[in-house]
């Protein structure tokens, strides 16, 4: 059958008031990505982490109460100070459920960051199915509170 | 944040990341369907697509009911509503995690 396209991406865009290069190293490090991928209060912990083409990584985030949501990949792409790019997934799923691209732009001093983010497992009709679904239901209920109404007279 | 319930959603997702199992699920966004009709665009066996529809229904995608001889196949939403949110959350998880970031570049100049 035919592969159809994934249409779940997520996008974002965020400048930064730090320089490129400084920028880029905060995702180059388990001890730098340690202090800041995980936000708060849940607390990142780096079981391993291969920085360079094909190179795995392991993590996990550990929420307050102890349980953790480990998360491994495969770094893909690194063009250093510029394009990051891995898949991952989270075990024990199949492997490389989504893939991950962050570029880093020079704005002279401040630093342009975007990331996009595929989830390979949806398309764009499971999608509108998803959504669909719920204006379908939405329609449903107002039809029968119409029903209601009209017969209520 | 990140979802406590993790386990149905690993499968729900497991079950997704096949294409043959997509097209399934796509099909029977637009409705219910005959497992001879889901079967109908795939060139694969009927054992084969059996077995995708098992593996749909133990992710809480999929429920059959029986009309006669056929099985009728529909689309469980709730679960694909659940992953939908989901992802979601993984926008919200990215934008605190840009925050963080910001904060300790700014505390480690």
């Amino acid at each position: 059958m035919k592969e159809t396209k994934p249409a779940f991406e997520l996008e974002l865009t965020r400048e930064i008031a730090a320089p490129r290069d400084r920028v880029f190293a905060a995702w180059t490090s388990a001890e730098a990505m340690s202090k800041w991928f995980a936000p708060r209060p849940y607390q990142l912990v780096v079981k391993s982490l291969d920085f360079r083409p094909g190179g795995r990584f392991s993590m996990s985030m550990r929420a307050p109460d102890g349980s953790e949501f480990p998360f491994t990949g495969t770094y893909r792409e690194i063009v250093s100070p510029m394009r990051l790019s891995w898949t991952g997934e989270f075990p024990p799923g199949p492997p490389e459920q989504q893939t991950t691209e962050v570029t880093f732009e020079d704005l002279g001093g401040r630093t342009r960051v975007h990331v996009r983010q595929v989830f390979h497992f949806m398309t764009p009709e499971i999608e509108m199915a998803t959504k669909g679904a719920n204006q379908g239901w939405n329609m449903t209920l107002d039809q029968l509170t119409e029903e209601v109404a009209a017969g209520g007279r | 944040m990140v979802n406590n319930e993790a386990q149905p959603l690993d499968e729900a997702f497991g079950a997704l990341a096949h294409p043959i199992r997509r097209g399934i699920v796509a099909r029977l966004a637009q409705g219910e369907a005959s497992v001879a009709e889901l079967a109908r665009p795939h060139r694969v066996s009927a054992p084969a697509i059996s077995k995708h529809l098992r593996i749909l229904e133990a992710a809480g995608l999929l429920s059959r009911r029986r009309e006669g001889r056929v099985h009728r196949c529909r689309l469980e939403v709730k679960r694909l509503q659940e992953a939908q949110g989901w992802l979601d959350q993984q926008r919200a998880l990215w934008n605190e995690r840009l925050d963080a970031l910001e904060r300790y570049l700014e505390e480690n100049p």
